[in-house]
């Protein structure tokens, strides 16, 4: 089920609401939301449920088991047989088509590929197992006693699916024991209304418009400006969608008292590189430094070990994002950018406002070119569109179609753009500020606080009503 | 978005007026609460009326998702879960009241006196020929036209007038010029044999720099290879008369069809190829009919301009006989007293979408016209898609016995191929009349195929 469907925001979400309110203690909302969290994972197909409460388990032994023992050794080799059942599971469902296929191509015998189809979430849920058994293992959580508990941690429907990757450690304390409060309730409400619209709006607007312009076999005739459009508007589309997820399972956690991190903070906004990691997926980022880059010995051991630390941790954030080569090259494309960065061209906070200025632009352009690479699992496609882009082809630099289609879209385009800035906070932090003072602007801001929220719902409801079918990109990952 | 803690912290250097915003602040968080509550209610059981659900769409011309049968397979695969998904969001109660709205907030997304939209691609339940279908005209009082509109090529809008754009497959293009042969062979030498292919809007009434702009096939050496390629059949220029004749009404401007014009002039081309004397339009009585948005306006998702603007239906009604012998889908005949140019259209296709349905009921799979002025047994089998529905009427007061078959549907409905009907009813004249987006489509040629026996 995806958070964009009516059927979610209509029917489920409101029945799930409903008896939450209904049974007030903590421990009975755990059973309602459970219960929901594993009906709303095996809307897709129940078998996989199997596969969640499989590894869910894996780690809940492992972690007992880790809580158990004093000796050092036998709890670093328990935490080493379980994280790598959770990875094997991982690597087989996600990456043995992959592999398999790279095998084939080397050997010659394409007879023995297998067909698997990629179980939602798992490259999330793993993570977020994954993050529960090393903390045990670090002594930074208690062990988690109650298997349903462990589960309800992993499968919970709000954050499930697609991140953000919340970590045990943030949200053991809320799921044992939580109140409700009425700003939380209310300040989730206008979250969860401002994804759903950002979502139905914004995103799957983008989203259509990226697939017309980035049609494969247009793409050797296309002109330069409809394959610059494209990728905008792809570029636009992976922000708003993504967030859009992340702000809805936000938004829901408030609702039911439990309080997720951010996953964004405004990405297109960055000064560098490096920032744009710190404000992109920050919870995925945050995972990879913690288990990853500063056990490897961060920046500690000598900037060679330190730019292969990089190495390694920005090959598995592309790798992570999907079995195909595309996402590995996007992976280390960032890390090429990161250590120009950390040691070529460091950016200075006290440049002139121009040079700011092109560094911004040059972000966004190094942003813009990733998103390229992210888009087209067929790197042959890719050449097309980069050789239509720089008009290398023969093809025209700009023409009738793409101009139609930014005339037809240019406000939309603009509302976008917009929306990838923080200029929404920015508005209401200047009423908050003028509601502190006057009562009529207090009024005001109650006012729009009551009915934004409710018409972006219905704008929402307008703009999914007869849409089949639209899931989340990161759906795939 | 999410920096309302400021509103809910009293600080301590002045309490009072503090304590009397926070308790406003309070309020009005309760009344989003409450607000979004009511709302989400509501639209809860909103959806939880059935009855309030439509089943079939107008404006998209097709069945809308049904709720999934259960079984065990579809269960297992998910397939049951998601298809539920599907029919919740496809037929939420108002959905065509919605989608309107939807169309006209997507107007303001940008300046849009010019559109170019690619085809849609197929929606998942649009099953062409489900032999099931409701849209069988069996009970009068059903004109809700669900049959599946054809593909259509990409829609050029420019102000108030849509043009379907055409694209060619040179294969099927080559493949239709052999199929029209192999059914005048298969016909033999006794049955004469014509082929008009029919231009689309664009081809006739865009200058061939525009025509290139937006990246359209040429139509003319389309349609000239298309009939070099043909052997044993009498072809028919209609281009050249309707590009000549370009400053009338020869198409719609909200849907892809031709409006009846431009089949009278495509028949007079005919009757100049045939050796008939072409009868001129103010033989007939004529009917209009207002307020007609079609397939391109939908297509294009409601352009207000379209909206605004509006098609006219002109419609000639036949001397010799108004009445039409329909087998549908279903394989049974049935007989309609004024059904070849439906004289009420507007009570009886009252829906904007569906004025082209006044000629012949629109499409079936067979249409038996007997024209009982006239007593010398010709006949005529004319073999067409849509575009031939406006153009049937023109031939009536000609012959006494016209078939209209339906390719698509003519097989499957009635078990007989073109040749075996010919020769069941005797006749000796075969007229092929194909628009040339028909004529570039897999899905037509196989129907042709399936038609041909071949």
């Amino acid at each position: 089920m995806v958070f964009s469907s009516l059927f979610f925001v209509f029917f489920f979400f409101v029945l799930c609401m409903g008896l939450l309110i209904a049974v007030r203690t903590t421990k009975r909302q755990n059973i309602v939301l459970l219960i929901f969290s594993l009906i709303f994972y095996a809307w897709g197909g129940p078998a996989l449920l199997l596969l969640l409460c499989g590894m869910t388990l894996v780690c809940y032994l492992g972690a007992l088991l880790i809580g158990a023992l004093n000796d050092k050794f036998h709890r670093s080799m328990v935490l080493l047989m379980t994280v790598a059942v959770c990875l094997i599971l991982l690597g087989f469902f996600k990456y043995s088509t992959f592999i398999a296929t790279g095998i084939a191509s080397v050997i010659g015998y394409t007879g023995a590929i297998p067909d698997i189809v990629l179980p939602i979430g798992i490259s999330f849920y793993t993570f977020q197992l994954l993050s529960y058994v090393i903390d045990v293992w670090r002594g930074e959580v208690e062990v988690q006693k109650k298997y349903w508990m462990l589960l309800l941690y992993a499968s919970l429907f709000h954050q499930c699916v697609a991140g953000p990757i919340v970590r045990y450690s943030d949200v053991c304390a809320e799921l044992e024991k939580r109140s409700l409060t009425i700003p939380d309730i209310a300040g989730g409400i206008t979250r969860f209304c401002s994804g759903l619209a950002k979502k139905a709006v914004l995103a799957n607007t983008c989203g259509a418009l990226a697939t017309v312009l980035l049609e494969p076999a247009a793409l050797p005739t296309a002109s330069s400006g409809t394959v610059f459009l494209g990728g905008l508007f792809y570029m636009l589309q992976i922000y708003l969608d993504f967030s859009a997820y992340s702000d809805m399972a936000i938004g829901m956690g408030r609702m039911a008292g439990i309080h997720y991190i951010e996953n964004f903070n405004y990405p297109y906004t960055a000064t560098s590189v490096t920032d744009f990691w710190r404000r992109w997926h920050i919870s995925l980022s945050s995972f990879f430094r913690d288990y990853v880059y500063i056990p490897l010995g961060g920046n500690r051991r000598g900037i060679p070990r330190q730019i292969f630390n990089l190495f390694i941790v920005w090959g598995l954030t592309g790798f992570w994002h999907g079995a195909s080569w595309n996402y590995v090259l996007w992976g280390l494309y960032y890390f090429v950018f990161l250590v120009l960065e950390k040691f070529i061209f460091r950016p200075k906070n006290d440049s002139p406002i121009p040079l700011k200025i092109l560094r911004r632009i040059g972000v966004l352009a190094v942003v813009y070119f990733g998103w390229l690479l992210f888009y087209f699992e067929d790197l042959s496609a890719l050449g097309a569109a980069l050789s239509s882009l720089f008009c290398l082809g023969g093809n025209a630099f700009w023409d009738l179609y793409a101009r139609t289609k930014l005339l037809n879209n240019l406000f939309f385009l603009a509302v976008a753009i917009l929306a990838c800035t923080p200029i929404v906070p920015f508005l209401h932090k200047k009423l908050l500020a003028r509601a502190e003072h006057s009562e009529k602007w207090q009024t005001a801001e109650g006012i729009v606080g009551v009915a934004a929220p409710i018409l972006l719902l219905i704008l929402s409801l307008i703009f999914l009503v007869g849409n089949t079918y639209n899931p989340f990109l990161y759906f795939q990952f | 978005m999410n920096s309302e803690n400021k509103t809910q912290m009293p600080s301590t250097s002045a309490p009072a007026s503090n304590t009397e915003t926070a308790r406003r602040a309070e309020f009005y968080h309760g009344l989003r609460i409450y607000a979004f509550a009511g709302t989400m209610l509501l639209l809860f059981i909103l959806g939880l009326l059935l009855f309030l659900r439509p089943t079939t769409s107008e404006s998209e011309k097709r069945e809308l998702t049904k709720f999934p049968a259960f079984s065990v397979d579809t269960l297992v695969s998910g397939e049951y879960f998601n298809q539920i998904n599907t029919w919740y969001a496809d037929t939420y109660p108002g959905r065509e009241w919605l989608i309107g709205i939807n169309n006209s907030i997507r107007e303001l997304f940008g300046i849009r006196t010019v559109q170019l939209v690619q085809p849609k691609p197929d929606l998942p339940n649009d099953t062409p020929s489900d032999p099931d279908g409701p849209s069988t005209p069996s009970d009068p009082d059903i004109p809700v036209d669900t049959t599946p509109i054809e593909r259509l090529g990409s829609v050029y809008v420019k102000g108030n007038t849509a043009y379907e754009v055409y694209s060619e497959s040179k294969k099927n293009s080559e493949r239709y010029a052999e199929l029209i042969t192999q059914a005048a062979e298969q016909l033999g030498g006794g049955v004469k044999v014509y082929d008009i292919i029919v231009p689309l809007s664009s081809s006739v009434n865009l200058s061939e720099k525009e025509l290139g702009q937006i990246g359209a096939s040429d139509s003319k050496a389309a349609i000239d290879a298309m009939y070099a390629g043909m052997s044993g059949v009498t072809t028919v220029d209609a281009y050249s008369i309707l590009r000549e004749h370009n400053d009338e009404y020869l198409y719609f401007r909200t849907d892809h069809h031709w409006t009846t014009r431009g089949a009278y002039y495509a028949y007079t081309a005919f009757c100049k190829a045939a050796g008939i004397e072409p009868l001129p339009l103010s033989t007939w009585q004529k009917y209009e009919f207002e307020g007609f948005l079609g397939t391109l306006y939908n297509e294009a998702d409601q352009p207000a301009a379209l909206k605004s603007n509006p098609d006219t239906v002109e419609a000639w009604v036949p001397n010799g006989t108004n009445d039409i012998r329909i087998t549908d889908k279903s394989g049974a005949s049935l007989k309609y007293r004024g059904g070849l140019v439906r004289t009420d259209t507007d009570s009886f296709y009252a829906n904007a979408a569906s004025k082209y349905n006044c000629f012949i009921m629109g499409d079936n799979p067979l249409t038996e016209i007997h024209n009982e002025t006239k007593s010398d047994g010709s006949s005529i089998i004319v073999v067409k898609e849509s575009f031939g529905n406006a153009f049937v009427p023109f031939l009536v007061d000609h012959y006494e016995y016209v078939y209209v078959v339906d390719y698509r549907y003519f097989k499957s409905a009635t078990g007989k191929t073109l040749a075996e009907f010919v020769s069941e009813k005797g006749c000796n004249t075969v007229l092929f009349i194909n628009n040339l987006t028909a004529t570039s489509a897999t899905a037509r040629i196989s129907d042709m195929e399936r038609l041909l026996g071949i």
